[in-house]
């Protein structure tokens, strides 16, 4: 019985449309763009909180006195300076994640990794999970005070390597045969300028697309 | 420098289309195998590998069919290194600038990410261009070893026929002396014109037959030479006087055949009758030498015989051929006396 359900669990998730998931990061050093206008607190469509925080003011609360960074530290600050801290909160449960904003010619991105959730209280499970990446288009509206992230969908890529189009590094691992890529940031930042500029119909629609209000917007 | 010339010179037989045929396509396997990283190969592998082909070859051709005939085979080999560096950089520099563009406009549907990168597109051209030029000097030097060892046999052939056409040059000569002497036996109803026959048809059997390998021993030419001085007994106009003086190391000594016949037989033609000849045959470790002198008769030996001197000659071109830087072959005329020294060092 519980095989079973395993197994309907797989093949849900396998049918199930997913973001695309990757071990390196999507953005290059020389792409990174901070977007003063994301920070602030966020409603999305479904009602749920995005409350976004720059990393380098988060850092500097913290570490009032930056001499007392040690050099592990400061090379954690300088490579995500430019980044978000994002609280997500859904069903009163947060998921916190680091955001990097990224830029391919003028388009804003958005290459997301979780940094912490609740969710999974179990340690052992927690241990076996890998934190991965995942890339979303970015595009401010309505003055700033809404903004439309639209995650890069499994089945965009999924049909690329059906029709033997695309030589990406990627691997399909375990029971539900997870996708995940494994290229290097400049491999999947040069497919991210060729994805953009191809003529794939609905590129960027995706089961995991979300407007953002500003919570303190004027209606 | 190494010098490459007198084999890159030689080149008569490439077959450009056999070349390129075999070159192309066992580097598109190659490449392919290494753009799919070992995996069986997609759509979008054949037509990179296709592509990336496509670009190396003109650098490739200009080396091949520039820069290794005009530069590298006429020995400017300075020229060749710099044209070559140049060829390479940039080749590689127009591929790494321009290739993956041309590519993205040429097929716009294709996502060609995982390849390789700038430092492994440089090292492909520079092993591409050296092992294609390593592959065009391995197959000159194949097609010049050819031609080499055709020409070998070709001369040895020739050699072998100059010596068998100079052997059969001796024995018509001997066999006309002979039946001379024979002649003049029967004329005058001498007694042992059989023992003469008999005499004869032994050394014509060793010249026709044991004398017709390319070595035979000291024991065996020296019987020959004791034959044939017997025989002369039985000449028309008295016999000369033989002093033969052997100093024989070892008698199995091999020697190639019919070398000293014919200075015995000049000696006896051309001495002065009833005169005594003087042999002398000696032979330690490696070193044969055989020294005949007779006296000679000049008045006979420049009018009387147009044959005179037929024998010595046919002795020379042997030796030349046989022991070549090997062998020494004086003939001196002084005073009435004529000397013939013969030396063989074996290596």
């Amino acid at each position: 019985m519980k095989i079973k359900t395993v197994i309907i669990i797989c093949l849900l998730v396998l049918f199930n449309s997913c973001i695309v998931k990757s071990l390196q990061p999507f953005y290059t050093q020389e792409s990174i763009a901070f977007q003063k206008m994301f920070v602030g607190e966020w409603k999305d469509n479904k009602n749920n909180a995005w409350k976004v925080v720059s990393l380098k003011e988060e850092f500097k609360k913290d570490n009032k006195d930056q001499s007392e960074l040690s050099a592990e530290d400061k090379e954690i600050f300088e490579k995500y300076k430019d980044g978000y801290f994002i609280t997500y909160i859904k069903n009163e449960k947060e998921a916190v994640f680091i955001a990097m904003p990224f830029k391919i010619n003028n388009q804003v991105f958005m290459d997301f990794i979780p940094f912490d959730y609740e969710n999974l209280s179990n340690d052992l499970v927690s241990q076996h999970l890998l934190k991965t990446h995942s890339v979303a288009k970015f595009d401010a509206l309505k003055e700033n005070n809404e903004v439309k992230i639209s995650w890069l969908d499994e089945d965009r890529l999924k049909a690329l390597y059906e029709n033997n189009q695309i030589q990406l590094k990627h691997e399909v691992i375990g029971l539900d045969e997870a996708f995940v890529l494994t290229a290097s940031s400049e491999e999947l930042y040069k497919f991210l300028e060729k994805y953009m500029a191809s003529n794939i119909e609905d590129k960027w629609k995706s089961s995991n697309e979300y407007t953002l209000k500003r919570s303190n917007a004027k209606p | 420098m190494l010098n490459l010339n007198p084999y890159l010179k030689k080149l008569n037989n490439h077959n450009p289309l056999l070349f390129n045929s075999v070159l192309w396509l066992f580097s598109f396997t190659v490449l392919l195998f290494i753009f799919s990283k070992g995996k069986a190969p997609i759509k979008i592998d054949y037509i990179y590998t296709f592509s990336f082909l496509t670009s190396i070859a003109i650098p490739v051709i200009i080396n091949l069919y520039i820069l290794i005939p005009y530069l590298l085979k006429k020995e400017r080999y300075w020229l060749f290194i710099i044209a070559f560096i140049i060829d390479l950089v940039l080749f590689t520099q127009l591929n790494v600038w321009f290739f993956e563009p041309i590519l993205n406009t040429l097929f716009p549907d294709y996502f060609f990410i995982s390849y390789h990168s700038n430092t492994e597109v440089i090292t492909i051209f520079i092993i591409f261009l050296i092992a294609t030029t390593l592959l065009k000097l391995s197959e000159d030097w194949f097609h010049f070893n050819s031609d080499e060892n055709r020409n070998l046999k070709l001369q040895n052939e020739q050699i072998q026929l100059q010596l068998s056409s100079l052997r059969s040059q001796i024995n018509p000569h001997f066999l006309f002396n002979s039946l001379n002497v024979i002649y003049a036996l029967t004329i005058e109803k001498k007694e042992g014109v059989k023992d003469a026959i008999v005499q004869l048809s032994d050394i014509l059997r060793y010249i026709i037959y044991d004398s017709n390998t390319e070595q035979v021993s000291i024991k065996d030419e020296i019987k020959l030479l004791k034959n044939y001085i017997a025989f002369q007994k039985f000449r028309v106009h008295g016999f000369n006087q033989i002093d033969l003086h052997l100093d024989i190391e070892n008698e199995n000594f091999m020697l190639y055949p019919m070398l000293l016949l014919p200075l015995v037989e000049n000696s006896f033609k051309h001495g002065l009758k009833a005169s005594k000849i003087k042999i002398q045959i000696t032979q330690k470790g490696n070193n044969f030498s055989f020294k005949i002198e007779n006296k000679s008769d000049s008045t006979f030996s420049e009018t009387s015989d147009e044959n005179s001197g037929v024998g010595l000659e046919n002795v020379k071109k042997n030796l030349d051929i046989v022991y070549p830087n090997a062998h020494q072959f004086i003939i001196t005329d002084v005073d009435n006396k004529f000397i013939v020294t013969l030396k063989i060092s074996k290596p």
